[in-house]
């Protein structure tokens, strides 16, 4: 195949760019999905040359705007669990915060950013967003029980996740086609929910069909562009 | 007086440029200046309700910056990339007046925890894309953490701490 275009949305972005032990206090801060995230971002440095990670706007000014959050999210959960560290909570928050927005930075770093038209964007925003309303919508037996469509239902409208799909279909436009993929553990939009062992993922598959878009988690991403992880 | 302090600066700085020396004041208003952030810094550090650690961030990023900008201009004279110091410093300079002002007024609320968080992430991205990176580099090398750049699966010892609630995580 040829090189695949990659998007990571801001569920990648942030778990990959949180993880820091701090030996002085002997504790580790990392995201759940640090570990499944970074073997994405050490492909796409190796592959850096061919500029196959693209960067979507949105996915960068949402991932600034909720790495924070997140940190605190984590560090709060985090003391709470080990008594005795509460004293330090300024110091892991602020030291946390100084490595994982340098990490960011240096992940958007691998991606390549283009300019898109807005107005083209707004123009794949309204197409989206009339995809959301159908599948809202949507009945039948076949979708009668689809966790990750009564997710999307939940969260909708998702305003977020539909500019970042609207930002990718502009992209694909402009490079003229190929094959595009957004990595994501959204489960309630990109990428199917696995529930008692049961895969939901009406949504993922509508975007595939109107958008010829792949999405998946980084693990699934990476194997269908054939790389394995841990090479 | 601090906005006046950033203003007195801001003018200092903008008259070193092409100088050989900076104005005679200008170190001893850095002084000044980095006192005040202590002192707003410390004030958040030792604030126990939650959402203080934002402002002591914020508070602390910019007082990271400000040391670095004074041992800059202390050794302004033999440096060999003048101008750029100029820029850089009248890139920060207002980011971090923001960032005081922020620090120094607020009230714990959602609409201010994200004002401290926007400025203090601005001001690293303007540290990180010119010659003051290194303070930030710095900052986490005194974790004796080596910054790995793009070797991310380096494994490190510890405890992993996975968040409760996550919205993306499967059932």
């Amino acid at each position: 195949m040829n090189d695949p275009y990659i998007i990571p949305d801001t569920s990648v972005l942030v778990p990959a760019s949180i993880s820091l032990y701090i030996p002085e206090f002997q504790t580790k801060i990392e995201h759940e999905f640090h570990a499944p995230s970074t073997p994405l971002f050490d492909l796409l440095a190796e592959r850096y040359p061919q500029k196959i990670g693209c960067l979507v706007r949105k996915a960068k000014t949402e991932s600034d705007s909720i790495l924070n959050r997140t940190i605190d999210q984590i560090i709060s959960a985090h003391l709470s669990a080990h008594p005795g560290l509460e004293n330090l909570e300024q110091d892991i928050f602020s030291k946390t915060a100084v490595e994982s927005k340098l990490r960011l930075k240096n992940l958007t770093r691998l991606l390549d950013a283009r300019d898109l038209d807005e107005d083209r964007v707004k123009a794949n925003l309204a197409v989206v967003e009339a995809m959301s309303a159908d599948l809202v919508k949507r009945r039948g037996k076949s979708n009668k029980g689809d966790k990750q469509l009564s997710k999307f239902r939940k969260n909708h409208p998702n305003s977020c996740d539909e500019r970042i799909l609207a930002e990718t279909i502009t992209l694909k436009q402009d490079v003229g086609g190929g094959d595009f993929m957004i990595a994501s553990f959204d489960g309630g939009f990109f990428v199917p929910r696995t529930v008692s062992g049961r895969v939901f993922d009406a949504v993922t598959m509508e975007i595939w069909k109107r958008f010829g878009i792949f999405c998946g988690r980084p693990a699934e991403v990476l194997a269908r562009c054939g790389w394995s992880q841990g090479r | 007086m601090q906005q006046q302090l950033v203003q007195e600066i801001t003018g200092m700085v903008h008259r070193t440029r092409g100088m050989p020396e900076p104005d005679p004041a200008l170190l001893g208003r850095l002084d000044k200046l980095e006192l005040l952030l202590e002192r707003v810094r410390d004030r958040w550090y030792n604030d126990p309700n939650k959402g203080s650690v934002y402002f002591y961030h914020a508070a602390r990023v910019a007082w990271l910056v400000l040391r670095e900008m004074k041992a800059v201009f202390e050794n302004y004279e033999s440096s060999t990339n003048q101008d750029t110091i100029i820029k850089d410093s009248l890139d920060m300079l207002p980011l971090i007046d923001d960032i005081i002002k922020i620090a120094e007024t607020s009230k714990i609320s959602e609409e201010s925890i994200d004002s401290a968080s926007s400025k203090s992430g601005e001001l690293m991205d303007v540290v990180y894309d010119n010659d003051f990176a290194d303070v930030l580099v710095r900052d986490m090398n005194s974790t004796d953490r080596k910054f790995v750049g793009f070797n991310l699966t380096q494994p490190v010892e510890g405890i992993i701490y996975t968040p409760g609630g996550s919205s993306t995580k499967d059932e």
